[in-house]
């Protein structure tokens, strides 16, 4: 039998035999085949970093807030991987989606989850104001004003002292530029309306062109 | 005093208090309304709707007053359950009939591509036998109706003679139905081309009139759907399928491309090469309002758009 280590990273994030997985709340739940362990009675999911924006960047050691028990705004929750994931540590997810072909998919988890609420709707129109106020904002878009798309939805939904959670697609920014430096330009803007940046990096070698950025909501000025 | 609207109830909050609710019977309806932008019937009076902190930090407490759901597990699961129905429904109710076209237009495509290779295979297979032959005639078409007519070389009408190999009766069975095979795909290509035909006439009049359906199609399909080709600028349907070239302009400074697949139009392609991207601006500028007249309108005005885009070629290919 193989020697397996758990070592929780973050509340709901294991690190199995250094690879980074979630605990299963459905046994034998594993849509993507990440492939799962069963060790002593709990049943755990691996997490692909190669897949998920956000695996890669808790590999990358990016200061992640504590995801356990919280409810959370999903912006482009294409065909759920990361959703997947998350729905066995958030309390409940509110995953926006605007492409038609993601849903068969996305759909399919939700039925099994049930904590996952699916929204067909175009993010940067702010339409679902009937979601509640969320702990956490995650964004992943592919529009060259994600930054302002996601910051606009955090101005409705996000708590005080709630987090955004942001992966910049440099490519849909501006090809032309330096990738980190269209995140350093993003992340001004983050400043300038009021978000406090804790922490980011590059997703590299996991995502080409890609940042991870976590901020902070403090004083919302806009 | 403001009044905060969820799916399961509307609250009315009077100084950081909820002092009055309704509960909803319909949260399908209600959800329907809000994304509208309208304001559902709560009877709590006449006062604004925002989105109050008491009723939107967190919905579990309300849901349990209103009857909705008894434990946060429960809200989670109903608002799933109805989601999901709700999703079902907004999907299954868009219109389908731009995605069917590209469909049917990118199936043309690839038919073009597997039986440009097949007849590609033929011509290389008979010329061991009739070299004479399959190596000098050029349509290829000729090719593969030829030697489903004759099978064997023997059976050329004009056949004096040969340098190619012997064909044994199964080596010609293998060929002729191997070219057989092939009419058959040219078939089916030349029925889809009706139906695509047919389909754009019902579908995109306009831009059929304006680009033609084989193109048209194409470019909704490097758009993605009518909607999109419909919000794009002329600018950005001229270089449909340029992009490769754009973006190397943009990033090294090379000439920007004059035109994308638009260049599939005969008015571009065959004017004089100086004058092609005034040509492929003009096109792809009544491109765009045939784009959004099939999409929104459904009006045929493809006779207007064409006469004033008749006046403007000749202007162009005039002035040179």
């Amino acid at each position: 039998m193989r020697f397996l280590k758990i070592n929780e990273k973050l509340p709901g994030f294991f690190s199995i035999d250094g690879k980074l997985a979630t605990e299963n709340r459905l046994k034998g739940f594993d849509p993507f085949g990440d492939g799962t362990v069963k060790i002593g009675g709990r049943e755990f999911r691996f997490f692909n970093p190669e897949r998920s924006k956000l695996a890669a960047a808790m590999v990358k050691n990016i200061q992640i807030p504590d995801l356990k028990h919280k409810t959370m705004l999903y912006l482009g929750a294409a065909h759920g991987y990361t959703v997947s994931h998350l729905s066995s540590i958030c309390k409940r997810i509110y995953a926006v989606e605007f492409s038609e072909r993601c849903f068969p998919s996305l759909l399919r988890i939700c039925e099994k989850t049930r904590n996952i609420i699916p929204v067909f709707a175009d993010a940067r129109l702010v339409k679902y104001t009937w979601v509640e106020n969320v702990d956490i904002v995650y964004a992943d878009l592919a529009q060259s004003d994600q930054t302002e798309i996601a910051m606009r939805n955090a101005a409705v939904f996000l708590k005080k002292n709630g987090s955004l959670l942001l992966a910049i697609k440099t490519r849909s920014i501006d090809v032309t530029k330096h990738p980190r430096k269209v995140c350093t330009e993003e992340i001004k803007k983050l400043r300038k309306s009021g978000f406090g940046v804790i922490s980011w990096k590059m997703l590299d070698p996991f995502e080409k062109a890609h940042g991870f950025v976590v901020a902070e909501l403090r004083e919302p000025s806009f | 005093m403001e009044i905060g609207i969820t799916p399961f109830g509307a609250f009315l909050v009077e100084n950081g208090k909820i002092v009055k609710y309704t509960a909803f019977d319909d949260p399908e309806s209600v959800m329907d309304a809000v994304e509208k932008g309208e304001i559902p019937e709560h009877g709590l009076g006449d006062y604004p709707v925002k989105r109050p902190e008491e009723v939107f930090s967190s919905f579990e407490h309300l849901a349990e007053i209103t009857g909705f759901a008894a434990t946060p597990q429960e809200l989670s699961e109903k608002l799933c359950e109805i989601q999901l129905k709700r999703v079902r429904k907004q999907i299954s109710g868009k219109s389908k009939a731009d995605r069917l076209l590209i469909q049917v237009s990118s199936a043309i495509s690839d038919l073009d591509r597997v039986i440009n290779s097949l007849s590609e295979r033929l011509r290389e297979w008979y010329t061991l036998h009739y070299p004479e032959f399959a190596a000098t005639t050029k349509d290829p078409e000729k090719i593969v109706n030829s030697v489903r007519k004759f099978g064997r070389r023997e059976n050329f009408p004009d056949f004096t003679g040969s340098m190619g190999e012997e064909f044994t009766e199964a080596d010609e069975k293998a060929v002729r139905d191997f070219a057989e095979k092939i009419h058959e795909l040219e078939t089916l290509r030349s029925e889809l081309e009706k139906y695509l035909d047919s389909l754009a006439s019902k579908v995109i009049p306009n831009l059929k009139a304006v680009a033609g359906t084989s193109l048209a199609s194409k470019l909704l399909a490097a758009a993605g759907s009518l909607e999109k080709l419909s919000k794009m600028p002329s600018s950005v349907i001229q270089l449909l399928g340029a992009e490769k070239s754009l973006f190397r302009h943009l990033k090294k400074g090379t000439k920007p491309p004059k035109h994308g697949i638009i260049y599939l139009h005969p008015d571009v392609s065959g004017a004089p090469k100086d004058l092609r991207g005034r040509v492929a601006r003009l096109l792809s500028s009544k491109i765009a309002i045939a784009a959004r007249a099939d999409r929104y309108t459904g009006e045929n005005i493809s006779e207007k758009l064409m006469e004033e885009y008749r006046k403007k070629l000749g202007e162009i290919l005039e002035n040179k």
